[in-house]
């Protein structure tokens, strides 16, 4: 048995040696439409991205619709997609946490592009981190529609034109959006706007438009907290009380257990689910930016009326 | 005396006092049964299977819950179908069947590409417990301890003297495949209230804890509940008064307890 086991031995080296072998003669190949290929990290900076390039590139969104970009785990095909990409998309602030790893293991050389670079930002918890989630003020969407347009212009000039005029047009409808959403939210009254969510992600859409954050149930900016302990829920539910919120929200990305025990709790109102950190399915209102925003105005404005 | 009542002017404190008890019970009474047959393995391992009945119940948009039962039967039986056929120890078999499991699990899950709604399963989440998995955890402790009231001469005979039950004609494994089957009921009602990880914990600890005082198989078990029910109440009040999670500082209330048991047995010269 023993010598069985020890003749074995060459062999195991030999094909450790060519998996080896093999793993770094991988290297990445060009689209075959010869088009830019474009890799978004999450679904609603996919969105940005697609308004802006339009048909001109090949774009790959890793974490889609309904997916939560926090506690994401990459597939082999990430890898590949980084491995092929002209050019990288992400959010920036660690909401993308898993990224550096995934480039780093797929060899890829692309330019990674931060969306939030040269936004104003909202300080977290943590010192020294910010809130992740700038998409929900449309003025900051605004500027990284901006720097997408700049990034693509730059990667690929011979199209720089297209995407120019897709941005202006996108642009437009981005301030439109944003004077639907002020209207919206000043019809409801000052002490009203108050806002509890499943996770912290609406510091940005509360400095926009004049909101203040109560309390969220998981107590914190991501979803991978974990459940809040008998402590915060006593604590959020007295918040509640206090601030006479007249509702509160769950969201798409996440269960919404803990925040249907607290309505119970408090007998505030549930209001329906708002999306967060992804795109809605298609289909559904929140399949583009667009409607993902306006629907969330028209959701809270309806809920704290 | 305020700290005592104050926590209680929350509804989620009373439900989760209320499931703490409940499942405290139910874990702790058959957890005797488990510690004496030398079956600790199984908590986990059936926690651990309920994975992907509940994911795959998620996909198919049917109550999670019943997913949980589903896949936690299932796995029962195919442990009892193996063991029994001696081809493979239960152990073997526990080991199999329930890694199997959990890696089909998770590998339901990345087809959904996010980890959404699920990781309360792996966490428990006792203080988000409704009504209705109050009205559940009822049922299960109802039919786990009308069991084990009708047939608590056949366990017993087959858990101490195997060889002289089968002798007088009691069938071990149809009483085998019962115990398994009652355990899945009552490791989805103990996720909901520690979590998939640490499910084992409620199941063996109070139990353990009660052999190191006692050989005498009511007071046993009267004694597991008792520290059961003490660590799921005390858990939730560290939880409240600390700021810390509830699920850990319950199974950690039953860590102590078995300590002190430890202790108390060393103090009365048992070794």
């Amino acid at each position: 048995m023993l010598k069985n086991t020890r003749s074995l031995f060459p062999w195991l080296c030999l094909t450790a040696g060519l998996l080896l072998a093999a793993c770094q003669g991988a290297a990445p190949t060009p689209a075959a439409s010869g088009r830019l290929t474009v890799v978004a990290t999450f679904s609603i900076l996919g969105d940005l991205v697609q308004r802006v390039a339009g048909d001109q590139v090949e774009l790959l969104v890793l974490v889609g619709a309904d997916g939560d970009a926090h506690s994401y785990e990459p597939a082999p095909t990430d890898t590949r997609a980084l491995a092929e990409a002209g050019l990288i998309f992400e959010n920036g602030l660690g909401f993308e946490s898993w990224l550096d790893d995934l480039y780093a293991a797929s060899g890829s050389t692309a330019r990674r592009v931060v969306a939030s670079e040269g936004l104003a930002l909202v300080a977290a918890d943590a010192p020294g981190e910010f809130d992740p989630h700038i998409w929900q003020s449309v003025p900051n969407a605004r500027q990284m529609v901006k720097t997408i347009q700049a990034a693509l212009a730059d990667a690929d000039p011979a199209h720089a034109g297209v995407y120019q005029a897709n941005a202006e047009a996108y642009l437009k409808q981005l301030d439109e959006l944003h004077a639907y959403i002020l209207a919206q939210t000043a019809s409801l009254p000052a002490e009203r706007r108050k806002l509890v969510t499943n996770h912290d992600t609406f510091a940005y859409f509360a400095q926009a438009y004049g909101f203040t954050i109560v309390g969220d149930a998981l107590g914190g900016s991501t979803t991978e907290g974990g459940e809040p302990s008998a402590a915060q829920m006593a604590q959020l539910a007295d918040a509640i009380r206090a601030a006479g919120v007249p509702a509160i929200f769950a969201e798409n990305v996440e269960g919404s257990q803990t925040v249907q025990r607290l309505a119970q709790e408090t007998g505030v109102k549930l209001g329906p689910p708002l999306y967060t950190d992804a795109l809605g399915r298609p289909g559904t209102p929140g399949e583009t930016y667009l409607g993902l925003m306006r629907y969330n105005a028209e959701a809270i404005v309806g809920a704290l009326r | 005396m305020a700290w005592l009542t104050d926590p209680l002017r929350y509804s989620f404190m009373l439900t989760g006092l209320l499931a703490a008890t409940l499942v405290g019970l139910t874990c702790a009474v058959l957890g005797v049964y488990v510690v004496l047959r030398r079956m600790a393995f199984i908590g986990d391992a059936l926690a651990h299977t309920i994975l992907p009945g509940v994911v795959a119940a998620y996909l198919a948009g049917w109550n999670l819950t019943l997913g949980a039962l589903a896949a936690g039967l299932l796995t029962a039986l195919g442990i009892g179908w193996f063991a029994r056929r001696q081809a493979l120890r239960e152990d073997t078999a526990i080991g199999i069947l329930f890694t199997g499991m959990f890696a089909l699990g998770i590998l339901l899950m990345s087809t959904v590409r996010s980890f959404r709604d699920f990781s309360h399963i792996l966490f428990g989440n006792i203080l988000g417990v409704t009504a209705g998995d109050l009205w559940l955890m009822a049922g299960v402790t109802a039919l786990v301890l009308a069991a084990l009231w009708l047939f608590d001469k056949e366990l017993e005979l087959t858990s101490f003297d195997p060889t002289h039950a089968e002798a007088i004609g009691l069938r071990a494994d149809l009483i085998r495949y019962g115990l398994l089957g009652l355990l899945a009921l009552t490791v989805v009602t103990g996720i909901q209230v520690v979590g998939v990880v640490l499910t084992s914990a409620l199941l063996i600890t109070p139990a353990a804890a009660a052999s190191l005082l006692t050989n005498r198989l009511p007071r046993m078990m009267a004694l597991a509940a008792g520290v059961a029910v003490s660590a799921g109440i005390l858990g939730l009040y560290v939880s409240y008064y600390f700021d810390v999670a509830s699920g850990a500082s319950i199974v950690l209330a039953c860590t102590a307890f078995f300590g002190l048991a430890w202790a108390l047995r060393t103090a009365r010269g048992g070794r």
